[in-house]
C-alpha cells in the first residue's frame, strides 16, 4: 500500500488592494489591456488560480515570477485567462466591415480589374476568420468579382489547420450569422453539424506556418491585408516584436494589418503608420499610393 | 467568386505580370532592409551607431536599433548610451528601448552614467532599470533615493520602484520624503511606491 | 499661493465637465494627473505612449491633451506632429505639453511640435488645474 505524504493545507491566498492594482499597472504595460475596480473578482481569480498552479507562494512571488525574463509560457497562461479566447463565424465584424468599406476602396483606388488582392489570415485556428472574409466579401462587396481575391490561413497547429480545411462547424460557430447566410452557404452534415460548401472552402488555401520562424514568414510577401487577431497578446516583447517585423515584410507598401480589438501597436511596434477608419483602427505600412 | 491559384508555381505568367504590377519598394524600406541586415555583422557596430546618428527616418532607426540589439554586448551598449545625449527625442527613446534589451551587457556603462553630469543622462538611465530583475534594479534604486540632487531624476526612480520595490528600499524612500519636504508630488508619488511594495496601504 | 478652480461637484458618475487624455509613460504622473483632474470634474483617459495616445484620441473626441516628451516607441514630438496630420477634431484638439528639461529650445521645439502650451516637470497641483481651466477656456475661481 502507497504512503501518501501528509500535505500541509494550501494557504489561502489573498490580493490586497495594492497588490491588485500593482498587477493592473504591469498587465496595462503589457498589453493595453486596463482593468478596472469592477474587475477584481475577475482579475483576482485567475491570479489565485495560477498561484496555486504555479506554487508561487503569494501574489508577491507570482508577480516576481511574472516579470522575469524567463516568464513567457506563465504569462502565456494567464494572459489566455484574462482574455476571451472564443473564434467564431464574423467575430468582430466591425473589422470586415472596415475591410469592404474603409481598406479595399483604398486599395484597389489604383488598380485594374483582375488585379490580384492579397488576404492572409494568420492565426486562422479552425478556419472561421478566414472563412468570414471570403463570405463577407461575397455577400457585402460589390466588386468582389473584379479581382483575383487570394485569401491565405496560416497556423502553428496542424489539427487546427485540418479541421479548417473540412469545414465542419457546430452552431456556436455560426450563431451570428443570419439563418439565410447558413442556408446559403452551408449544408446540414449529420445532428447538430454544418459543413461549409466546398466552392467556399476551396477559396482559402491552408499553410502550416509558425509566427515566430522568420525564415517561413519570408515566404510571404505582396500581401495586401494581413488579419493577425488575438495572436499577439500572447507573445513576449521580443517575440511579438519579431513577428511584426516579419509582417511589416510580407506587406506591399500600402498594405494594412488588422490586429485583435484589444490590441495594439502602441505594445509591440512604430513601423506602421495608425489609421482611423469609421469601422475601427487597423495599421498600414506607408507607402504605395499613400 | 474568389479565384484560387490553381498552382502554387511562383513563375507562373500571371504571377510575374502580378508582382510587376505591385507599387515599387520605398526608399525606406530598402534602407530599412539593409539597416537590419547590417545585424548579423558584429563588425557593422560603429557604423550603425554612426548611421543612426544621421538617419531621420524612423522606420529605419527603429532597423539600425534592431540590428544594434542583434549583436548585442557592451561594445554595444556603450554606443547607445551615447545616444541618450542625443537632441532628438526619438533617438533617446530609442536608445533605451535598446539598452533594456541589451539586459546584462548594459549594465556597466549605465551604472557609470547614474552619475553623469546631465540630468536628463540619469532620468533615462534610471527608466532602463525598469526592465531589470529586482536584484539588480534595487540597489541603483536606493543609490537615487539616497545621493540624487534633482527630483525629477528622484520621481523616475520612485517611479520604477512602484514596480520594482523591495521591502528594503522604504527606510531610504522614507529619507527622500524628508529629503524633498517641499515636493509634493514626489511625496505623492513616494506614497504610491510604498503602498504597491508593501503590497498593503500605509499606516 | 492656492488657487482652486471652482467645478462642478465631482463624482466619478456625474458627467464631466471636459474629457482629457494624458500621455505619460510614468505610473505615478498618470495617476498624480488623474487624481488633480478629477478632482476639478474632468474625466481622465490615459496612454503609455504616442501610439496608444493616438488611437484613443482618434477614438473618443478629447477636449485635451497632457502630453510628455519622451515615451517609447512614440515620443511627445511625433505623437504631435501625426496628431495636427489628421484630417480631423484632433488637428485642433489643445496640447499642454511637460518636460523635465527646462531650457528655452524645448519650449519652443514644443510650440513648433503643435503644443499650445508646456510645463515643466514636476507639474505643480494648482498649475496644473490653472493652465487646464484656462486652455479649456473655463474662468478660476
Amino acid at each position: 500500500m502507497m504512503a501518501f505524504p501528509v500535505q500541509s493545507p494550501t494557504p489561502s491566498i489573498a490580493i490586497s488592494e495594492q497588490q491588485y492594482q500593482k498587477f493592473c499597472e504591469f498587465f496595462y504595460r503589457r498589453t493595453g489591456i486596463a482593468f478596472g475596480d469592477n474587475k477584481r473578482y475577475f482579475v483576482d481569480k485567475r491570479l489565485i488560480d495560477r498561484i496555486h498552479k504555479t506554487g508561487a507562494s503569494s501574489m508577491e512571488d507570482y508577480f516576481d515570477r511574472l516579470r522575469r525574463r524567463d516568464s513567457t509560457a506563465e504569462i502565456e497562461a494567464l494572459t489566455n485567462l484574462l482574455t476571451i479566447n472564443e473564434t467564431y463565424f464574423y467575430r468582430e465584424d466591425h473589422q470586415l466591415d472596415c475591410l469592404v468599406n474603409g481598406v479595399l476602396p483604398e486599395l484597389t483606388a489604383g488598380r485594374r480589374k483582375g488585379d490580384r488582392i492579397r488576404i492572409w489570415s494568420m492565426p486562422c485556428s479552425t478556419g472561421e476568420e478566414p472563412y468570414s472574409i471570403a463570405l463577407y466579401l461575397l455577400e457585402n462587396w460589390p466588386q468582389v468579382d473584379n479581382f483575383d481575391i487570394e485569401i491565405m490561413a496560416s497556423d502553428i497547429d496542424t489539427n487546427v489547420l485540418r479541421a479548417a480545411e473540412d469545414g465542419y462547424y457546430e452552431p456556436r460557430s455560426l450563431h451570428r450569422l443570419s439563418p439565410e447566410l447558413v442556408r446559403r452557404y452551408f449544408v446540414t452534415a449529420g445532428v447538430g453539424r454544418f459543413r461549409l460548401l466546398d466552392a467556399i472552402r476551396q477559396s482559402v488555401r491552408f499553410t502550416k506556418v509558425n509566427a515566430s520562424d522568420a525564415a517561413q514568414m519570408a515566404g510571404f510577401a505582396y500581401v495586401d491585408v494581413i488579419f493577425c487577431r488575438n495572436m499577439l497578446i500572447y507573445f513576449d516583447d521580443v517575440s511579438r516584436r519579431q513577428v511584426v517585423e516579419s509582417f511589416y515584410e510580407s506587406l506591399s507598401p500600402g498594405g494594412f494589418i488588422c490586429l485583435g480589438h484589444s490590441e495594439s501597436m502602441s505594445r509591440i511596434s512604430s513601423l506602421f503608420a495608425v489609421r482611423k477608419f469609421p469601422q475601427a483602427i487597423v495599421y498600414q505600412k506607408s507607402g504605395g499610393n499613400r | 467568386m474568389p479565384l484560387i491559384r490553381s498552382s502554387a508555381d511562383a513563375t507562373a505568367p500571371d504571377e510575374l505580370a502580378q508582382r510587376r504590377a505591385q507599387p515599387p519598394e520605398s526608399e525606406i524600406d530598402r534602407r530599412r532592409r539593409a539597416a537590419r541586415a547590417l545585424g548579423h555583422d558584429p563588425a557593422a557596430l560603429a557604423s550603425i551607431g554612426t548611421l543612426l546618428e544621421s538617419e531621420p527616418e524612423p522606420r529605419v532607426r527603429d532597423a539600425l536599433f534592431g540590428s544594434m540589439v542583434d549583436i548585442g554586448g557592451t561594445a554595444a551598449a556603450e554606443l547607445l548610451a551615447r545616444l541618450l545625449r542625443s537632441e532628438d527625442a526619438g533617438l533617446r527613446g530609442g536608445a533605451i528601448e535598446s539598452l533594456k534589451r541589451l539586459g546584462a551587457d548594459a549594465v556597466i556603462v549605465l551604472d557609470g552614467l547614474l552619475s553623469d553630469p546631465d540630468t536628463d543622462v540619469r532620468i533615462l538611465v534610471v527608466e532602463v532599470t525598469r526592465a531589470w530583475p529586482r536584484e539588480r534594479a534595487a540597489p541603483r534604486l536606493r543609490r537615487v533615493f539616497e545621493r540624487e540632487p534633482h527630483v525629477n531624476v528622484c520621481a523616475a526612480a520612485v517611479d520604477v520602484a512602484t514596480e520594482v520595490g523591495t521591502e528594503d528600499l522604504l527606510p531610504a524612500l522614507g529619507a527622500l520624503r524628508a529629503r524633498f519636504a517641499n515636493e509634493p508630488f514626489l511625496g505623492f508619488a513616494i506614497d504610491v511606491a510604498c503602498e504597491r511594495i508593501r503590497g498593503t496601504g500605509c499606516e | 499661493m492656492n488657487m482652486h478652480v471652482v467645478g462642478p461637484e465631482t463624482t466619478k458618475s456625474g458627467n464631466p465637465v471636459a474629457q482629457i487624455l494624458v500621455v505619460d509613460d510614468a505610473t505615478v504622473v498618470r495617476l498624480y494627473y488623474r487624481q488633480i483632474l478629477e478632482r476639478e470634474g474632468y474625466g481622465v483617459e490615459e496612454a503609455i505612449n504616442g501610439i496608444e495616445g493616438l488611437e484613443k484620441a482618434m477614438q473618443t473626441s478629447f477636449d485635451l491633451c497632457i502630453v510628455d516628451v519622451n515615451m517609447p516607441l512614440m515620443d511627445g514630438y511625433a505623437f504631435l506632429h501625426a496628431l495636427r496630420r489628421q484630417q480631423q477634431a484632433t488637428q485642433a484638439l489643445p496640447a499642454l505639453m511637460t518636460t523635465s528639461e527646462a531650457g528655452p529650445e524645448d519650449h519652443r521645439t514644443a510650440l513648433k511640435a503643435g503644443a499650445n502650451a508646456y510645463l515643466v516637470k514636476p507639474v505643480a497641483q494648482n498649475q496644473l488645474a490653472l493652465y487646464v481651466a484656462a486652455m479649456l477656456g473655463r474662468t478660476p475661481a
